[in-house]
């Protein structure tokens, strides 16, 4: 096992990760920009280095910082959560050649899925359904134009290597083809650091569900049920939930069955999501995530797995002692995404936390780096806070998570609290009945 | 506006604040950076403290953008004549690149920020006439 491990991230995320490692008895080193000098992942973790100014190529983009921060602290393992480097095939083969262990899959196994034309070439030739679209990546605005002919409007412009809803876009004509083309390459630039894009066709109103997989190296491959991530808005996952209300015991044993019969296949080692679009009873592939989901925590709860704990044991070389036998569900888990944002007209809204008061009680969780004076930066994501719940059913779980926001006491910057509330006050949440474009139509009726 | 726009006085104490301003954001000393953060109040009442009519104003706090990338040729040039609709500039605020759009045809006066440069909530951003 490891003895030390470097979390090249910051946030709830690293913070979840510096928890997991403290319960494993393995060191903590933290990295972080001057703005973050005082952030929770920093004060949890037993050492700390500072890798670079505050802006994100600066410092959680900035490899060498990190590998240097790995090397004068005698880092093992270096774990690179959520964003960031963590679906990066440079920065994960540049740690190998280190002599530092990656904790994900293999480098190579990243290339393979991070790309995400690679990834649906691959899905298709061993016979699962994917998503039609481009073949390659585009080269030009006007091959962007040709293939979205082809396809027939509305499209997706999405990012070679995407993901948590940055770089997205739907597409209904040339027009707005022709004005998102760039500002699409350039945030996906800036977020990921290459500029691919491709061209998928856009389904009527499907709804996101991913299938948890978790794999270890000797080719052993088990799944943790499906998550609903269908509440979205601007293409970016705000309420997850499993089980989904919308799948049948047969189908979804069906789906997870087939998704560990080609993930065995194609061969990978370490936590994976297939993340599918389900439209009239079929799934197809979209993606498939090489990394840990800021959503993994509900298939924690139903579970009783630590996710984290098996993907670092995994990186150890360590077998998986589960068999899919053993993997039981039990219950209903819903998580929020608070974001630091208007509730109506979405603007980010960074600023100093003045007051912070977490909800409790049975069945709730709170991963949040959050504290009573912290600063939440312009630099870097909105998401600040997730609500984790668990209950026995359904509508428990919606009136737990109900009573939890109105808990919630965060003061300083405005938050999307309200818009979840109204949410979940919905008769179509509430029935279950709702599709990934379900939240941008609520809102424009609603508001 | 024609008639304050001639008034001398004051546009020479919009010159002087302008500077003042760079000034500030120049400053590239990391400490001071921090305390800057730190006194956010502060330094946002003093931005917004200069006035134009006319101006368009940062509707958030961010990272301002002049061309759509790297390079790239800006949106806008002082004196263009613009239509209702155009992309201005883009706002980086937490890693999406909002894009600030004219809310009226006209011609730009005036630009008031930099490349790459920090902007407060209601910051002056540039004039249009």
């Amino acid at each position: 096992m490891f003895k030390k491990i470097l979390i090249a991230n910051r946030g709830e995320i690293a913070l979840r990760i510096v928890r997991t490692c403290r319960d494993l008895g393995i060191k903590t080193v933290a990295v972080h920009s001057v703005v973050d000098k005082d952030s929770m992942h920093v004060r949890l973790a037993d050492e700390a280095v500072c890798i670079g100014k505050s802006s994100i190529k600066n410092s959680y983009l900035n490899s060498f910082a990190i590998l240097s921060a790995a090397e004068i602290t005698n880092s093992d393992a270096i774990h690179p959560g959520a964003g960031f480097f963590s679906e990066n095939y440079d920065f994960s083969s540049m740690v190998k050649k280190h002599k530092i262990k990656f904790i994900g899959p293999t480098s190579e196994q990243i290339k393979m899925f991070g790309d995400k034309i690679t990834a649906k070439k691959l899905m298709k030739k061993n016979k699962f359904p994917v998503i039609p679209g481009s073949e390659n990546y585009l080269k030009s605005i006007d091959e962007a134009i040709k293939v979205a002919k082809k396809i027939g409007y509305p499209v997706i412009l999405k990012a070679g290597s995407g993901g948590g809803g940055k770089g997205i876009r739907v597409i209904k004509n040339q027009k707005e083809l022709l004005s998102n083309y760039t500002i699409v390459k350039q945030e996906v630039k800036n977020s990921f650091g290459n500029d691919n894009v491709y061209l998928e066709k856009f389904f009527d109103n499907p709804r996101h569900i991913e299938i948890q997989i978790v794999a270890d190296k000797n080719g052993k491959v088990i799944h943790l049920g499906e998550r609903d991530c269908s509440i979205q808005r601007n293409k970016q996952k705000i309420i997850e939930e499993t089980p989904s209300p919308s799948l049948s015991n047969s189908q979804r044993k069906k789906i997870c069955n087939l998704v560990v019969k080609t993930i065995k296949k194609i061969g990978y080692e370490s936590l994976g999501t297939v993340e599918l679009l389900y439209k009239n009873q079929k799934f197809y592939f979209m993606e498939m995530n090489t990394r840990v989901q800021i959503e993994h925590t509900i298939t924690e709860r139903i579970t009783g797995i630590d996710l984290i704990k098996q993907q670092i044991k995994i990186a150890a070389g360590q077998k998986i002692n589960l068999n899919q036998k053993d993997v039981q569900f039990s219950g209903h888990s819903i998580q929020c995404r608070i974001n630091a944002e208007d509730p109506l007209s979405f603007i980010p809204s960074p600023g100093r936390i003045e007051e912070y008061h977490s909800p409790g009680g049975p069945g709730v969780r709170i991963d949040s780096a959050l504290y009573a004076g912290c600063v939440v930066p312009h630099q870097y994501d909105n998401l600040i806070s997730k609500i984790i719940i668990y209950s026995r059913n359904r509508n428990e779980a919606i009136l737990r998570l109900k009573r939890c926001l109105i808990e919630y006491v965060i003061n300083g910057v405005k938050t999307n609290i309200p818009l979840h509330l109204k949410i979940l006050n919905s008769k179509d949440y509430n029935k279950g009945s709702y599709h990934i474009n379900w939240l941008d139509q609520f809102l424009s009726v609603n508001y | 506006m024609t008639d304050d726009l001639n008034d001398k006085n004051l546009l020479k104490n919009l010159l002087k604040a302008i500077k003042e301003l760079t000034k500030v954001l120049k400053n590239s000393d990391f400490k001071k950076n921090t305390q800057n953060y730190n006194n956010l109040d502060e330094v946002r009442n003093k931005r917004i403290q200069i006035k134009h009519e006319n101006a368009i104003t940062s509707p958030m706090v961010g990272t301002v953008y002049l061309s759509p990338e790297p390079k790239a040729k800006n949106f806008i040039k002082q004196g263009q004549v613009i239509k209702k609709g155009d992309t201005l500039l883009i706002i980086e605020a937490m890693k999406t690149f909002n894009p600030i759009k004219a809310g009226k045809s006209g011609k730009i006066e005036k630009i008031l920020v930099n490349d790459s440069e920090p902007v407060e909530y209601g910051q002056p951003l540039l004039v249009i006439k």
